[in-house]
């Protein structure tokens, strides 16, 4: 999980990499990214050479989520257009042996998130995997923490929807 | 209920994030990145790009074309102002990402306002692994939206005539409200791949109208690449006819189109 910790000293890029890389993949990964590892590089490497954030963890952790949160939302849409060349398999979305350690529910739950809009999925998963506070929500999605609230409202309305239809 | 629901989906995130695993060397690929990127990456999002969002499924090649009419489902949109001027090129994101190897096939819109499409055959990047091979790329452009691909390219085997490769709807509305101003946004089109003996497409609307397609050939690719623009409405499928230069029908190629917005 992405946790903020207190700063002893300004960070290098090595600490935050070792500190925050496998959050950001995991949080690549569910926001739908089809490549999570090489988001979460491209972050850290964009990540480089600002030294302003280098030097406040907090700043550099929130840039690295609105990082990602960008790339995967701009690679998502990139990729529906290269997809149609290339019908996608069925159970792409999850390796197979991945998809056989999650149980049935969490299935059907993640296959409901997944066809929500990539605003309301973002916010659902920062504010239910990360526990973010709105205002991080916000910062990391570009947005106002109002909008975050309706599109978590909205985004969890419409799960429950979904769900109600397959059960 | 949204109590239960909200326990769920933080068990259900906690399981699917369990699942996603680094490599060992992420931190060696972060340096060689940050020591070799350039300015523009392959799956940068182009400045105008405006999404597709209709897909495409092959239900059949055969070698005689035809099936029974229908109805249009739906009714046009109808745009608000008359198209803007066409880009004289591809955009520039894959240009950078994926070089042409020789000149640019260009075509004009077959049908419908003012489009463009260009096709040529590239050097890029073509999966996960940054293996580089020759890539077949497409752009079609219709006034500000830009959008397009690249991929490995794959000749077609010497017994299939023609392949519906992808297509496009642009999303003007969800990408820039500017992009509202633009007919030519409301017209989806299909592209793909043919035999160099192709020499002439054409699209039968359910309706039975029937619609001029265009085609080219691409320096440094074997086969020839089509494009049919469509109009503005919900399709349930349509037929492609494949024909030589003596106007003989080599093959029809059926598709079922799926809106997915």
């Amino acid at each position: 999980m992405l946790k903020q910790t207190p700063a002893q000293h300004a960070p290098t890029l090595g600490d935050l990499f070792t500190a925050h890389y496998g959050g950001l993949v995991r949080l690549a990964g569910l926001l739908g990214a089809d490549d999570p590892e090489d988001l979460a590089q491209e972050a850290f490497a964009r990540l480089h050479g600002r030294t302003r954030a280098l030097r406040d963890p907090h700043a550099a952790l929130a840039y690295l989520r609105a990082t990602v949160c960008n790339l995967t939302r701009n690679r998502a849409r990139h990729l529906r257009i290269v997809r149609l060349r290339t019908p996608r398999p069925a159970g792409h979305e999850a390796a197979a042996d991945q998809s056989a350690i999650l149980r049935e529910d969490h299935r059907e739950l993640l296959a409901a998130l997944a066809e929500l809009p990539t605003r309301q999925r973002e916010a659902l998963v920062m504010r239910y995997w990360l526990d973010l506070s709105e205002r991080a929500i916000a910062d990391a999605m570009g947005v106002s923490t109002g909008t975050v609230k309706t599109h978590a409202s909205r985004g969890l309305a419409a799960l429950a929807t979904k769900l109600e239809d397959k059960r | 209920v949204t109590a239960d629901l909200e326990e769920e989906l933080r068990a259900a995130l906690a399981a699917k994030a369990d699942t996603f695993t680094v490599s060992p060397d992420a931190w060696q690929r972060t340096q060689r990145r940050r020591a070799t990127r350039s300015p523009a990456r392959r799956w940068a999002a182009p400045l105008a790009v405006a999404a597709a969002t209709m897909t495409v499924a092959t239900t059949a090649l055969l070698m005689s074309g035809g099936r029974p009419a229908t109805p249009p489902t739906t009714t046009p949109r109808t745009p608000a102002r008359p198209p803007q001027a066409t880009p004289s090129a591809p955009p520039r994101f894959l240009l950078t990402t994926d070089p042409p190897l020789g000149k640019i096939a260009r075509m004009a819109s077959p049908y419908g306002p003012g489009r463009t499409a260009f096709f040529w055959a590239g050097w890029g990047v073509v999966d996960s692994a940054h293996r580089k091979a020759k890539t077949v790329c497409d752009s079609t452009v219709a006034g500000m939206a830009q959008g397009g691909g690249c991929e490995e390219y794959r000749p077609l085997p010497p017994t299939r005539i023609a392949a519906m490769d992808g297509g496009d709807r642009w999303l003007a509305r969800e990408a820039d409200p500017r992009f509202d101003r633009d007919p030519a946004a409301y017209y989806p089109s299909n592209f793909g791949q043919a035999q160099a003996q192709v020499d002439k497409v054409t699209v039968v609307l359910p309706d039975g109208r029937r619609l001029p397609g265009a085609i080219t050939s691409v320096e440094h690719l074997s086969d020839k690449f089509w494009w049919v623009v469509l109009p503005p409405e919900r399709l349930t499928h349509v037929t492609i006819l494949f024909a030589d230069s003596k106007g003989r029908q080599l093959a029809a190629l059926h598709e079922t189109l799926i809106y997915v917005k």
